[in-house]
């Protein structure tokens, strides 16, 4: 049964795009130009209902431990290019992976992607047949094991069960 | 402060080196998306330096375009020549 | 103490950007070079952040500062995704049997 235009309107998304974007104007205007920036909120909010996009449902409570690792693998992977690209030798080892996914949604799936592209040593290249195509740079590193870390911190900040 | 802007100058010299040397698209590409990230850095480091809080609004729109330009270049070349 | 910190940050975000540039020069193929930009310079930018939020004015300046960090990161991960699939995609075309490797 389709919604009614009104209830596709009026729901807590509606709320959640007004506060964004109130948050945002009062942010780039340093809390002036307001009735500038309210219709210009309200139209925004309607537009994004309009189209659809619902919001990420987060849990809260995984938050905190998934920034944790994301900040650590990010200067662990930081740390790691440096150290290859400082040292005289340049250790490298590059290769083609091929990592199987366990996130079903398409749009997890793509934050997913480029997420992998800050961990140590690894760059995703394309998602093929619930496969994600990574280059790695050197392949004796653990990669597979830190892909699959952040895949299921991620499975658990989005709430989705692996399946 | 003067160091940090300096490095972030040379970091853009060599990115221009880059583009211009190739070898591949991607590679100059890949300095574009660069410069978006150096001069962003570049900005907000003179916000600081000048006391001009402006500054940062221009490394969001720096931030901003650079997050467009990459991806709309990408998806210009994918295309067939002739294509377009 | 939070000049101090601001500094060393301020020092380790300049290392990275050195980083960075040096396996944007040195590194041999393209994909490694990716690598190089997207982690090396996206953590010096976050690092030079760090250190000038420690020093900003006020909070309006360090949040936005924040989402300029959020911006080029999520821009460059992106970008980097699509260069390596754009890459990749032309390696394949020209010679037909690389694809064997993987």
């Amino acid at each position: 049964m389709p919604r009614p235009l009104a209830d596709r309107f009026l729901s807590r998304q509606i709320l959640f795009w007004l506060l964004l974007y109130c948050a945002l104007w009062w942010l780039l205007a340093g809390g002036g130009g307001w009735y500038l920036g309210a219709p210009c909120i309200v139209a925004a909010a309607l537009l994004s209902c309009w189209l659809g996009t619902p919001a990420w449902r987060l849990r809260p409570a995984a938050a905190p431990r998934f920034l944790w690792f994301f900040l650590r693998a990010l200067v662990a992977g930081g740390w790691d290019v440096a150290r290859r690209a400082i040292q005289p030798r340049m250790p490298l080892a590059p290769a083609w992976v091929r990592y199987p996914l366990n996130i079903r949604q398409p749009r997890s799936r793509l934050l997913f992607a480029s997420l992998v592209g800050l961990l140590p040593g690894t760059l995703a290249a394309a998602i093929e047949d619930d496969c994600l195509s990574m280059h790695v740079l050197d392949q004796h590193q653990p990669w597979q094991q830190n892909t699959a870390q952040l895949e299921r911190q991620l499975l658990r900040l989005l709430g989705e069960e692996p399946t | 402060m003067i160091l940090l802007a300096v490095i972030l100058l040379l970091t853009i010299l060599a990115g221009l080196w880059r583009v211009f040397s190739g070898p591949t698209r991607a590679d100059r590409l890949l300095a574009i998306q660069l410069f978006g990230t150096t001069g962003a850095a570049l900005l907000m480091l003179a916000a600081d330096w000048q006391a001009q809080p402006a500054l940062i609004d221009a490394a969001l729109v720096l931030a901003l375009l650079a997050a467009v330009v990459t991806a709309a270049l990408v998806q210009l070349l994918r295309r067939p020549p002739g294509a377009g | 103490m939070l000049g101090w910190l601001s500094n060393a940050a301020l020092a380790l975000g300049a290392f990275f950007f050195i980083a960075g540039t040096l396996g944007l020069l040195r590194f041999p193929d393209v994909y490694s070079r990716l690598h190089a930009v997207t982690k090396a310079d996206t953590l010096g930018l976050g690092l030079v952040v760090l250190g000038l939020c420690l020093r900003a004015p006020s909070w309006r300046a360090v949040v936005m500062m924040l989402l300029v960090w959020l911006l080029v990161m999520a821009s460059s991960t992106t970008a980097c995704q699509l260069l390596a699939r754009y890459q990749r995609e032309r390696d394949q075309a020209e010679g037909g049997d690389q694809d064997a490797r993987h």
